[in-house]
């Protein structure tokens, strides 16, 4: 019985023009797929890993590396076909797709996207520095916690938690 | 091109099951090669490497679903029977204990498979098991089939399994092996790497704060980037 996920009646995969300087440098090809449940193609290949997504601001950046967008694509090398062996497989639209690549020789090539950025990419950053703040806010005392969020609500403390500054929790974990 | 389209179901899964894939032999050349400032290969005979030190280990075993034989320090009691499958005569202790260190915050802890695996916190697991920081690790590759005796070839070797990191698959490399490397890379350029994701449902995400990554090295939680994982440890102890 074939995996839940998978849909034969995806649509076919089509060739994409490598643009990236990258691209044209080290691949003749570049297929790039739609529909996300084309993951089972990634975890099948043993061999794949990688993807830049995004861009979060000029100082921070957000890397998604998997099936982080509803396109799927996959880099072959010159002469490779789809279906022989492959040692790459990466996900992204072709103006971001981006690429960590190990060879049979344990090379690792880095590729960059030629474009970067997400709708919500300011989101994504605040999302880790909450999840930061929270990692090591879970390191404290929780009666040290307290003081340092000033709260006595739960709410109260996860509201702090998105406004407390980094360096308060860090301070107190130091004290 | 015309293979690509011509595609069927079957051929499909067939590809996807037994494609040519990377081996063991390419994945410790990728570790060498990539991960080389971390740990170093064969200090000790029966095994592919030595890490620089156990957060490493922690961090290797984190992200590539790798196993940790424990004893039986980690909070619970022991099941009298039973036991991973094909344990054949390693001690109890190890077969019954195996720890998996897996995502973020959470250790599993497979007992007898009838029984489904406990999950431990991290805080729970120091708590119980601090000492496990402050020994050597090292990595062997193993299959799936010879994981016990692999176990066993540690004993008799003079050496402490839960100081071993088993990285156990079929003989080929899966996707969670590659977790590893590209964390290192990221880590190596500054970035928080790791499995969370809060909306975009990635298998690894790299992000780069760089006012965050300043104060935590001002405050020496961490030398450059960092997997969460490595975030989520206990903190160093002052001075």
């Amino acid at each position: 019985m074939a995996h839940p996920s998978l849909n034969w009646n995806y649509p076919p995969l089509q060739t994409v023009e490598p643009k990236h300087p990258a691209f044209l440098n080290k691949y003749d090809m570049v297929y790039m797929e739609v529909e996300a449940r084309m993951n089972l193609a990634l975890r099948g290949s043993q061999t794949g890993i990688g993807q830049i997504s995004g861009k979060a601001s000029l100082k921070s950046e957000a890397y998604g590396i998997g099936p982080v967008s509803d396109t799927t694509g996959y880099i072959l090398r010159p002469g490779e076909k789809f279906g022989d062996r492959y040692k790459f497989v990466s996900y992204g639209p072709p103006e971001r797709l981006g690429a960590i690549i190990f060879d049979s020789s344990g090379e690792m090539v880095v590729i960059n996207p030629d474009k970067q950025g997400f709708e919500e990419e300011d989101e994504t950053i605040s999302d880790y520095k909450r999840f930061l703040k929270a990692i090591f806010l879970s390191k404290l005392p929780i009666k040290k916690a307290k003081q340092v969020m000033n709260a006595d609500s739960l709410d109260e403390f996860i509201r702090k938690t998105q406004i407390t500054e980094f360096s308060t929790i860090l301070t107190a974990l130091k004290q | 091109m015309l293979d690509v389209l011509k595609f069927t179901e079957g051929r499909r899964m067939k590809h996807m099951s037994s494609g040519v894939y990377f081996n063991f032999e390419e994945g410790r050349k990728i570790l060498a090669k990539n991960c080389c400032d971390s740990i170093k290969p064969r200090e000790v005979d029966l095994a592919d490497f030595t890490f620089r030190n156990p957060i490493q280990a922690l961090t290797f075993a984190a992200y590539t679903n790798s196993i940790i034989p424990i004893d039986d320090k980690v909070g619970f009691q022991p099941i009298e029977t039973g036991g991973i499958n094909g344990c054949g005569d390693v001690p109890n202790q190890y077969c019954k204990n195996m720890l998996i260190l897996r995502g973020l915050d959470r250790l599993h802890v497979i007992s007898d498979p009838r029984l489904g695996t406990y999950t431990y916190s991290l805080h729970d697991f120091f708590s119980e098991f601090g000492n496990y920081l402050e020994e050597k690790k090292h990595l062997v590759f193993t299959k799936r089939s010879s994981v016990a005796k692999t176990i066993r070839l540690i004993m008799e070797s003079g050496h402490e399994p839960s100081n071993f990191v088993l990285y156990v698959s079929d003989g080929k490399l899966g996707e969670e092996f590659y977790n590893y490397p590209v964390i290192e890379h990221f880590r190596r350029l500054g970035y928080f790497a790791g499995f969370w994701t809060p909306r975009h449902g990635a298998d690894l995400i790299a992000v780069h704060i760089p006012e965050y990554q300043r104060q935590l090295e001002e405050y020496g939680f961490i030398g450059g980037g960092a997997s969460f994982f490595e975030l989520e440890l206990p903190p160093p102890t002052n001075g």
